[in-house]
């Protein structure tokens, strides 16, 4: 079954950050981000870079700690193989308090039942069974599995639709996760 | 009469109609702060419950559970928040096997843990803790106080809703317990608590928020009825929150709602605002609730819904009102004719709508009842109390109308039969006694006739809960050839 979503309305968008900042795109936001979040997204990077996962490639070379870049590949044997995307992690000040604002970046999209063609991904993790013991690891682990256990490229039902009201940041929407893959 | 005797009877009057209504107003034992008149709805079948009697209510399933199943009770809060506070499933789950339960509802953890070993390093932080900076679950996991303490406030803050927190580690099933989270989040325990006030009213039916906004209270309802007058003086549906719509069920006004929303292009509207005198054909514009017209040309008294003389209507000429009832429409076939279906859809909607135009003008002389009330206490010379009955006849309109309104709906989905003649009847008498009524509401202060305004409440509130308590049942059987 597929997942159901629905914008929130404005004021109930979550943490005090985005409300300030509705319509801003998430690259443009201006985050201060807590020393705790630093660290941790350190140690999350260095963690990737000790232990590097399958058909992942961290773009290590950027300069700023709020995004980070990973570019993934179809896993093996699956129907996405030797494709390429972009996912890109955003974080928010209270990382790992809140979660990261995780989206692949058009053109590099796979069509998928659960990712829309903006790049919006419905993943329970990244929504509201976010927990702070997550991080970049799980977060890319969960996307490769969803891409893996896919057995048919289609994009969601209600794509069309959600194109012409999709708030610029996906936490904005609010997914009912219907399926125990999602 | 002169003036004396005047309210010496009226005095009389008063008393007369405050024992019938005495008893009616008495089932409530304990009356709330302020009291709010029973104006057609119900509130007998609601009783009205603050916050706090919920959480002892809470408490106290909490105890009882806690004795029967000798356990904790954050267990018991964890088994029935996961099984949504239904006593039947804990009771038959807990006596086929608890282990299972206490699984289910993340008391215990699906493996043994292995106790760790400190300095030990928080999973969110990645800072190392000696043991008294961990709090530690009965799963293994443990993390340290300060990221756990930020992570329950993070959750409160961002409105939680769900009274079931994980364990933060990856794929574990735990729940934390009530009392951890209460205790490490001292400011936002209180919060916790409304979160599962609010988990428990969600998930029993008979129970509801009051939408009204900022009120405090909880209904409960005690039997089939579904309008409420919430003491807060918000009136709405107990099902679906909305305006009160009884007699008709929320599923079926929605159906007619999005009918007429979609029919609106196709009709014409102006018919249901303007009509011509049936004797001088001059136009006639309504501009009051009752549906007794005095042409002001001809002086030709008609029912504004049928355009028939008025003289077969009203029960003071000796007529009968039956404008409930479809007229041309063969409702024996069981098919009928695209024109037939025409017919009989703008018979309920002409009705409806005429109710509709009716209820908001019953709805503004409600917000300009004080000033009679004023006009009516200046002319007559009498108390504040006399003048209730102005107060309570318009009230009552509003419901009747409001009523009277959602009965066209219904009437229009109620398949033909013994139901559905017994509906119209009580339809007809409550629209011939919400006529008078309201003829008798809009006359000026000097001409207002107190006793029979009194009458006519009394019967017509009667009239109005026949008509509703008789339309609960759920064998009503509707159309399916619309």
């Amino acid at each position: 079954m597929h997942p159901k979503r629905r914008t929130r309305p404005d004021g109930q968008s979550g943490a005090d950050v985005r409300k300030s900042t509705p319509s801003q795109s998430p690259e443009k936001r201006v985050s201060a981000l807590t020393v705790q979040a630093r660290q941790r997204i350190m140690r999350d990077i260095q963690d990737i870079r000790k232990n590097p996962l399958q058909s992942c490639l961290p773009d290590f070379s950027a300069d700023s700690l709020e995004q980070f870049t990973v570019y993934l590949e179809g896993p093996k044997d699956s129907i996405y193989e030797e494709e390429k995307f972009t996912l890109r992690f955003h974080f928010l000040e209270c990382y790992p308090l809140d979660a990261p604002i995780v989206q692949f970046i058009p053109p590099m999209v796979p069509k998928h039942e659960h990712i829309y063609s903006n790049g919006h991904i419905c993943l329970s993790i990244l929504g509201d069974e976010w927990s702070p013991a997550l991080g970049i690891r799980s977060v890319v682990m969960s996307i490769l599995s969803m891409l893996s256990s896919s057995k048919e490229k289609k994009t969601p039902p209600d794509d069309d639709e959600y194109m012409l009201e999709a708030p610029s940041n996906p936490q904005e929407t609010q997914w009912d996760y219907h399926d125990a893959e999602c | 009469m002169d003036r004396d005797s005047e309210s010496e009877y009226e005095e009389e009057v008063e008393e007369e109609f405050e024992e019938e209504s005495g008893e009616e107003m008495m089932v409530d034992p304990s009356p709330p702060p302020f009291v709010v008149k029973d104006s057609g709805l119900d509130n007998e079948h609601f009783t009205f419950i603050n916050v706090a009697d919920i959480k002892t209510e809470i408490d106290n399933l909490l105890s009882e559970y806690e004795q029967m199943f000798q356990i904790p009770s954050d267990d018991v809060l964890r088994i029935l928040l996961q099984f949504q506070w239904k006593r039947d499933t804990v009771q038959n789950k807990w006596f086929d096997s608890p282990e299972r339960i206490l699984f289910e509802s993340g008391c215990t953890p699906a493996n043994p843990s292995t106790p760790p070993t400190y300095p030990y390093e928080c999973p969110i932080c990645y800072c190392s803790y000696e043991q008294n900076d961990i709090v530690l679950l009965n799963c293994g996991h443990g993390f340290c106080k300060y990221c756990f303490t930020a992570h329950l406030k993070q959750l409160l803050k961002k409105g939680q809703t769900n009274p079931q927190i994980r364990c933060p580690q990856e794929q574990c099933t735990i729940k934390l317990p009530s009392s951890l989270i209460k205790s490490f989040n001292e400011p936002y325990a209180s919060q916790y608590n409304t979160i599962v006030v609010t988990d428990y009213i969600g998930q029993r039916k008979n129970l509801r928020w009051c939408p009204g906004a900022n009120c405090p209270w909880v209904i409960r309802r005690d039997g089939l009825l579904r309008n409420v007058a919430c003491l807060c003086g918000t009136k709405f549906c107990f099902e679906c929150g909305g305006p009160p719509h009884m007699p008709v069920s929320c599923e079926l006004r929605r159906k007619w709602l999005e009918r007429i929303q979609a029919d609106t292009e196709n009709l014409d509207w102006i018919t249901a605002n303007t009509k011509q005198c049936p004797k001088c054909r001059n136009p006639i514009e309504k501009n009051e609730g009752c549906n007794h017209m005095t042409c002001r040309a001809c002086r030709h008294e008609f029912c504004w819904i049928c355009l028939g003389d008025w003289k077969t209507h009203g029960s003071s000429t000796g007529g009968y009102y039956s404008c409930n009832r479809p007229k041309n429409v063969d409702l024996e076939k069981k098919q009928m004719s695209a024109k037939a279906r025409i017919e009989y859809f703008t018979h309920y909607l002409d009705r409806y709508v005429s109710h509709q135009k009716s209820h908001e003008y019953a709805e503004k002389q409600k917000k300009n009842i004080l000033e009679k009330q004023e006009n009516y206490m200046r002319h007559f010379n009498c108390g504040r109390k006399v003048v209730e009955f102005l107060a309570d006849s318009v009230d009552l309109l509003v419901d009747c109308r409001n009523a009277l309104m959602n009965s066209y709906i219904l009437g229009f989905y109620l398949a033909p039969g013994v139901k559905k003649d017994l509906f119209e009847m009580q339809q007809q008498q409550l629209e011939a006694s919400t006529e008078r009524l309201s003829e008798l509401t809009e006359k000026k202060v000097p001409d207002t006739n107190r006793q029979e305004t009194l009458d006519f409440i009394g019967i017509t509130s009667k009239f109005l809960h026949s008509m509703l308590e008789g339309m609960v049942d759920s064998l009503l059987v509707v159309r399916t050839d619309l």
